[in-house]
């Protein structure tokens, strides 16, 4: 039995690891519930989260915020799943969670980049609703 | 003999004095972790002794409306980042890179950019980089790495 253990628990473990979709993280899931609950409370008619409408939110251009950054992929490249560059020419990692399984994980990051983002692009803080919205286009990609 | 050795050694030291260029600038290693997180998640982290302490305190002071980003931050970071800077500003630090980078301010109005400061002019005031900048695809002058490849290190060689 001793020797067969650690076997066990390497399948186990290999097992797992490919079962595991790329967007399941326990830290991440609980970002996206949170955004959740609050818009259930900003909204009562709430119907869920959509890849679809976070997707016109990274692609689309904005109006309100800075002129000179007007969508999302000005600074984070054209799709989610390459590099982009801010302005003063600084590298910026992947936003597609498939690419980058780090992204949304941490709660304090995300409110942070969320709330100057938002601000900088849209000129305004962006609604539960919207985060939600983004995340689920991130995680789907 | 000895002397042979010693005028070998005197010409090069004279030819690597030469080969490098006379407008070398080295900066101090920058010692805040605040700085260099907050700072350099968005742009290279620029050193303290390029602005006086006029300009960083205005630069610091809104730092919702960053040149029109937000690049709002907690205010315990807020306040460490803005004590290194004002500490190692090109008027108060007392290092080359301080001295170089305060000569010409004067009495100027507050620099907030760094490519505006009077050491940034002198260095870069020429027809010539304006070719450079656009045969290399600069997209912004305040990319240093983009021609300084150890700029972050502090070394700005030509």
């Amino acid at each position: 039995m001793k020797h067969i253990t650690p076997l066990i628990v390497a399948a186990a473990l290999i097992a797992g690891f490919i079962a595991a979709p790329a967007a399941a993280n326990p830290a991440r899931d609980a970002i996206v519930a949170g955004f959740k609950a609050e818009a259930q409370a900003a909204d009562s008619g709430f119907a869920g989260f959509s890849a679809d409408r976070g997707r016109a939110i990274f692609e689309n251009p904005h109006t309100g915020g800075e002129p000179e950054i007007p969508s999302c992929t000005t600074c984070h490249g054209k799709t989610p799943f390459g590099s982009g560059e801010t302005r003063t020419g600084k590298k910026i990692d992947p936003m597609a969670v498939s690419k980058n399984p780090e992204r949304y994980t941490d709660p304090e990051k995300v409110a942070k980049w969320f709330r100057r983002n938002c601000n900088t692009v849209l000129g305004r803080e962006c609604t539960p609703q919207e985060k939600g919205d983004y995340l689920t286009f991130m995680m789907s990609q | 003999m000895r002397n042979y050795f010693l005028i070998l050694l005197l010409a090069a030291t004279a030819m690597s004095a030469l080969s490098r260029p006379s407008a070398a600038e080295t900066f101090p290693p920058i010692t805040s972790q605040a700085v260099n997180k907050e700072c350099g998640d968005c742009h290279m982290v620029y050193f303290a002794e390029m602005l006086p302490r006029r300009s960083w305190i205005n630069i610091m002071k809104d730092l919702s409306n960053h040149f029109g980003e937000d690049a709002s931050i907690d205010t315990k970071a807020k306040s460490e980042i803005l004590t290194y800077l004002v500490n190692n500003a090109s008027d108060v630090a007392n290092n080359r890179a301080a001295r170089k980078w305060r000569q010409g301010l004067g009495a100027n109005p507050v620099t907030e950019r760094i490519i505006t400061a009077p050491r940034f002019i002198e260095k870069h005031d020429d027809s010539e980089f304006t070719a450079m900048w656009k045969k290399l695809g600069v997209k912004s002058k305040s990319d240093c790495v983009a021609c300084h490849k150890e700029a972050q290190q502090g070394i700005f060689e030509d």
